[in-house]
């Protein structure tokens, strides 16, 4: 039968049937896809998280790599030389490694109030906690750009005439070694210390979905931070009996990033002189450094120029003063563990340094500008017979090895280096994605 | 009702057209989320990779390698008189894997491995060449029981000698592996038998590894296919071929027990002698130790 047309009902819109179908349709797939982008979200910054720490670890492991890798002796000398010892210790440059499991008290500027105490056994509990790893670094070649540097920015009495007039003095036309701009000062040679906090700021972040420990507290991770200082090296040529008081007021100036040499030390037997040859692999300074300076004027008890041994305290490296002075040093800010092993002579295995001197207590330092015999030429009175400075905390002496040919026997040399560092991941400080991420750098030394 | 204007709707059908299309748009767009991460995986792998082949060089260099007195102890440098011509030819291949902790039989066609046996390097050797941030070892040097890697990192050495005669120079490339599970132990190569096929030029066609007495794949997580690197160790000569490698593209079933793979690129020469490298990220060539 048909139907006239007036009686057709003319359809407005979706029936509900229709629109509950639709709406099921949509609810299901857009689940799916929520589902997906959540995955995908969280992976996605779990991935960038990651990414941006190997990028940091890459930069961290290049600058160490970088620093070991460089020379910390005259002419080329390594720890690991089989002769290191028997021929005497160094005449220029240190090595200095120092490890302690002992508790230290990390107190905040004023000292009023302690806010944690090394180690801390939630990170690295195998490893010791306080370490610091202080050498020289001489590096080769002609080019400034590839030698240390440092920021002179907003340096306070800065007045580059010295250098220019020390420059045109002591260097040959066309050495580049010491080069200036506005606010960078670059030196082939420098002093650099390594070290892990102790900050006062540290962080700390609850893991608070994890299980609690043993205790019943919430989880928790603290995160430290590592600093890299240097200290480029000005070196005067006291042969040619130039007055140097200018450069020593410039040392004062910036007593906290170049080491200038005091005046009234005599060369080394022979010299090392500047010879305008900017290619040789050898120290361009002729003189031990500051550091070592501080020690001896220490022990004899007149130093020359006290303003510059009171700046550097004393030949044990002071890292808590180090870090609060000198924010420009820190390198990385979110550390959960840096940690050095060494590999000592007869060995082929990385231990703590307290395993490679038999140290009882796990703690100990090695450090060659130590074992050094009295040397009058050099104004050195005192012989430093063992590792016990008695300037730095307790040393653990270096176990002695037989010489060859019945030599008296020589202490143990350090064969290779393994520094480990491991971040994590701060990038967002309420929901962080506790990502941590470690490198690893081997090197011989 | 009767003098209301028709409204204009869409139909069930459209919509859920339009909503299969939408549904399509976002998939796609989410796809490149994963896609975007496992770029960014692969750098960071490259990046982890490229430390840990650093780490191993500077280790061969501590450990020695470079004037190790065993390490062509097995070579035909100790059969050959001195006066012979083939001195001045390059060596065979040695292989040096401390993290392999049952190396076979210690010898394919001209190239050796070591270790041979568990006794041939210390074993303490193995943590220069492991990343240490992934795995932990016990005080004797081994792996912690029951620990297994995964997506981790290793290495070992490739050596040969420029010229037989010369001690000096000494060829090194390093293999770093991500995920070999090397508390199973076994070789990292896995020699393959070849079956003569001329319809494949871009690529070999072989016994699936582990099949009519071929040697097979130890441990778990071994899959020849898509990624898996192949060493083109052919003859030149007398003398295996170096730095030849090939990553398989596809690997097809192409009869009982028989894989054809292909290549990234076609070999660039007949290969007649090939292993499988299991787990080889990327390799490096670190030219002549000094």
């Amino acid at each position: 039968m048909k139907i006239p047309p007036k009686f057709v009902k003319v359809r407005p819109a979706f029936t509900i049937i229709e629109l509950l179908v639709a709406l099921a349709l949509v609810l299901f797939i857009m689940s799916i896809i929520s589902q997906v982008f959540v995955d995908s979200s969280e992976a996605f910054r779990s991935m960038r998280a990651k990414a941006e720490l190997s990028e940091k670890l890459r930069f961290l492991t290049q600058t160490i790599r970088a620093d070991l890798r460089s020379n910390h002796f005259e002419a080329n000398r390594k720890l690991s030389d089989s002769d290191f010892w028997s021929d005497g210790p160094p005449q220029v440059g240190y090595f200095r490694l120092e490890q302690t499991n002992l508790p230290h008290q990390v107190t905040n500027l004023s000292g009023s109030e302690t806010l944690f105490t090394f180690p801390d056994p939630r990170i690295s509990p195998n490893q010791p906690q306080s370490q610091v790893l202080a050498f020289t670094s001489f590096l080769g070649g002609k080019d400034p750009r590839g030698y240390h540097s440092v920021s002179l920015a907003n340096t306070p009495g800065l007045n580059f005439d010295i250098f220019k007039n020390w420059k045109s003095q002591f260097l040959a036309s066309g050495d580049t070694r010491y080069e200036e701009s506005p606010d960078t000062y670059q030196s082939p040679d420098a002093e650099i210390a390594w070290f892990l906090g102790p900050t006062t700021d540290y962080q700390e972040f609850l893991l608070q979905d994890e299980l609690p420990d043993l205790n019943g507290n919430p989880q928790s991770v603290k995160i430290y931070k590592l600093y890299r200082r240097s200290w480029l090296m000005l070196p005067q040529d006291l042969s040619a009996g130039a007055s140097t008081t200018s450069l020593d007021n410039l040392g004062t100036v910036l007593a906290d990033r170049i080491s200038v040499v005091p005046t009234s030390l005599p060369n080394l037997n022979p010299p090392l002189q500047l010879n305008g040859d900017n290619s040789q692999q050898k120290p361009n300074v002729d003189v031990p450094m500051r550091r070592g300076i501080a020690n001896f004027h220490a022990q004899n008890g007149s130093p020359a120029n006290p303003s510059l041994v009171a700046n550097w305290k004393n030949p044990c490296f002071d890292i808590k003063s180090a870090a609060l002075s000198g924010q420009q040093a820190l390198i990385a800010d979110n550390v959960l563990s840096f940690s050095v092993e060494v590999c000592p002579e007869g060995s082929t295995q990385f231990m703590p340094l307290a395993q490679a001197l038999a140290s009882a207590n796990g703690s100990a330092v090695f450090d060659t500008w130590c074992n050094r015999p009295a040397d009058p030429s050099l104004g050195i009175t005192t012989t430093f017979t063992g590792w016990n400075n008695p300037q730095s905390p307790a040393v653990v002496p270096m176990p002695l090895l037989p010489n060859q040919l019945g030599a008296p026997p020589v202490p143990r040399r350090l064969v290779a280096i393994r520094v480990t560092i491991r971040l994590f991941d701060t990038n967002n400080a309420l929901s962080p994605s506790k990502t941590t991420w470690q490198a690893t750098v081997v090197e011989p030394l | 009702m009767r003098n209301a204007p028709p409204r204009k709707g869409l139909t069930l059908l459209e919509v859920l057209i339009t909503i299969f299309v939408m549904a399509i748009g976002f998939l796609s767009v989410l796809t490149l989320f994963p896609l975007a991460a496992r770029k960014v995986a692969r750098g960071i792998d490259s990046d982890r990779a490229t430390l840990m082949a650093g780490n191993a060089a500077t280790s061969a260099s501590i450990l020695g390698f470079n004037n190790m007195a065993q390490l062509f102890a097995n070579s035909e440098l100790s059969q050959l008189p001195p006066q012979d011509p083939r001195r001045l030819q390059p060596s065979s291949v040695v292989h040096v894997d401390p993290a392999g902790l049952f190396s076979g039989s210690g010898t394919f066609q001209g190239s050796y491995l070591m270790p041979s046996n568990q006794n041939q390097l210390p074993a303490n050797w193995r943590e220069w060449v492991v990343s240490q941030d992934e795995l932990r070892f016990e005080s004797n040097g081994l792996p912690e029981q029951g620990f297994r890697r995964g997506e981790r990192y290793s290495a070992s050495y490739l050596f040969r000698r420029r010229q037989l005669n010369d001690p000096d120079s000494l060829e090194c490339l390093i293999f770093v592996y991500t995920g070999r599970p090397i508390e199973f132990g076994n070789n990292a190569f896995i020699p393959l038998n070849l079956i003569n096929d001329p319809t494949n030029q871009s690529g070999i066609t072989v016994t699936e590894p582990g099949t009519n007495g071929t040697p097979g794949p130890v441990g778990p997580d071994r899959f020849l296919g898509r990624t898996s690197w192949i060493m083109d160790l052919s003859t030149d000569g007398a003398k295996p071929r170096w730095k030849k490698f090939y990553q398989v593209q596809t690997a097809e079933l192409s009869g009982v027990n028989q894989l054809t793979l292909t290549f990234d690129r076609a070999p660039e020469a007949p290969i007649t002698n090939a292993v499988w490298v299991d787990f080889l990220f990327d390799w490096f060539d670190r030219g002549t130790l000094p």
